[in-house]
C-alpha cells in the first residue's frame, strides 16, 4: 500500500492548527514552542499508525518502531517565523514532513520485519517531474537502504510496502482503532 | 550578493523585530536601501525572495535597520479561546489518523 495517500486527509487540518498557533501578537519563541508541540504530536500519531498498519501487514504486530526523528524542530522554527518572513512554500514543507514521517514508519517496519524473518517488498515509483535524486530511488526492493524511503519536497512518488497479508488478500481483517 | 549568514540573520531579526511580513517590506522600502529593487520587494512572498536580491552591502545596511528598529510588544500566552480551538484541531487530526485503514 502507498501510505502517503493519507497525507491529504490531515494536511488542511494541520495547516489550520499551525495558523491558530501563529498569532502575531504572541512572542516568536512561544509560537515556535507550540509549533514544536503540534508537529511532534502529529508526527508521533502518524508514525505510530503507519508503523502499526505495516506491522499488521508484515505479521510483526508484537514490535514497535524507533519513533520519529527531530526534524520537527526545524519545521517549527520555519512555521513560527513565517508570520514575519512569509509563508511561501510552508504548506509544501508540512506535506513533506508528514510524507517523510510516513516513510520513516515504513522503513522501520520493513527493517524490523527482516529482523523477524519476514520479507516484505518495497516498490517506489516517481513521476517524470520528480527530481533526479528521487527518480534514482525507483525500483522494487526486498532489502532496501534507508534512502529509498526519503523524499524531497514536491516529489510525490509512491512508496508501496507489501507484506504477507497484502500478498494474500488478508488486509480486510485489519481493525482500525 | 548577500551571504547565507546575512540571510539567516535577517530572517531571525525580522522574526523578532516585526509582527507581519508586510512590516518587513515597509521597513526595507522606507529605509531606501533597495530603491532599484522596490518591485522585487513589493511582489515578494517570502523574506528569502528579498534577501536573494540584496548585495552584501545592502544586507548589512538592512541588518543595521532591523537592529535599530523597536521590538514590538507581544504577549507570552494565548487566549483560552485560541487554546481551546487549537486543542480541538489537534484532536480532530488525531481522530482522522486513528481512522486510517486499508
Amino acid at each position: 500500500m502507498d501510505y502517503s495517500i493519507f497525507t491529504k486527509t490531515i494536511l488542511a487540518k494541520v495547516l489550520k492548527a499551525l495558523a491558530l498557533i501563529n498569532n502575531p501578537e504572541i512572542e516568536p519563541a512561544v509560537r515556535q514552542l507550540n509549533q514544536e508541540i503540534l508537529f511532534r504530536e502529529v508526527g508521533q500519531s502518524v508514525y505510530a499508525k503507519i508503523y502499526e498498519m505495516n506491522a499488521f501487514d508484515f505479521e510483526i504486530e508484537f514490535t514497535t518502531g524507533a519513533g520519529i526523528d527531530d526534524r520537527y524542530y526545524g519545521l517549527a522554527k520555519v512555521a513560527g517565523a513565517s508570520v514575519a518572513t512569509g509563508a511561501l512554500g510552508l504548506d509544501e514543507y508540512v506535506e513533506n514532513y508528514i510524507d517523510n514521517t510516513i516513510g520513516k514508519a515504513q522503513k522501520d517496519a520493513v527493517s524490523n520485519a527482516r529482523q523477524s524473518g519476514k520479507f516484505p517488498t518495497v516498490t517506489r515509483t516517481e513521476s517524470s517531474s520528480a527530481c533526479e535524486w528521487c527518480q534514482s530511488k525507483t525500483g522494487t526492493f526486498t532489502d532496501p537502504d534507508s534512502s529509498i524511503f526519503a523524499r524531497h519536497g514536491g516529489c510525490k512518488g509512491k512508496i508501496v510496502t507489501e507484506g504477507f497479508k497484502s500478498r494474500n488478500g488478508l488486509l480486510g481483517n485489519y481493525a482500525s482503532s | 550578493m548577500a551571504s547565507e549568514t546575512q540571510k539567516t540573520y535577517i530572517a531571525d531579526l525580522a522574526t523578532v523585530k516585526t509582527k507581519e511580513f508586510k512590516e518587513v517590506k515597509e521597513l526595507i522600502l522606507a529605509s531606501g536601501i533597495v530603491s532599484d529593487q522596490a518591485e522585487i520587494v513589493n511582489s515578494a512572498q517570502s523574506i528569502a525572495q528579498i534577501t536573494d536580491a540584496l548585495t552584501d552591502l545592502q544586507a548589512s545596511q538592512f541588518i543595521d535597520v532591523l537592529i535599530k528598529s523597536k521590538t514590538p510588544k507581544r504577549e507570552n500566552a494565548y487566549s483560552s479561546k485560541r487554546i481551546d480551538k487549537t486543542i480541538a484541531a489537534l484532536d480532530d487530526i488525531k481522530k482522522t489518523i486513528a481512522a486510517w485503514t486499508f
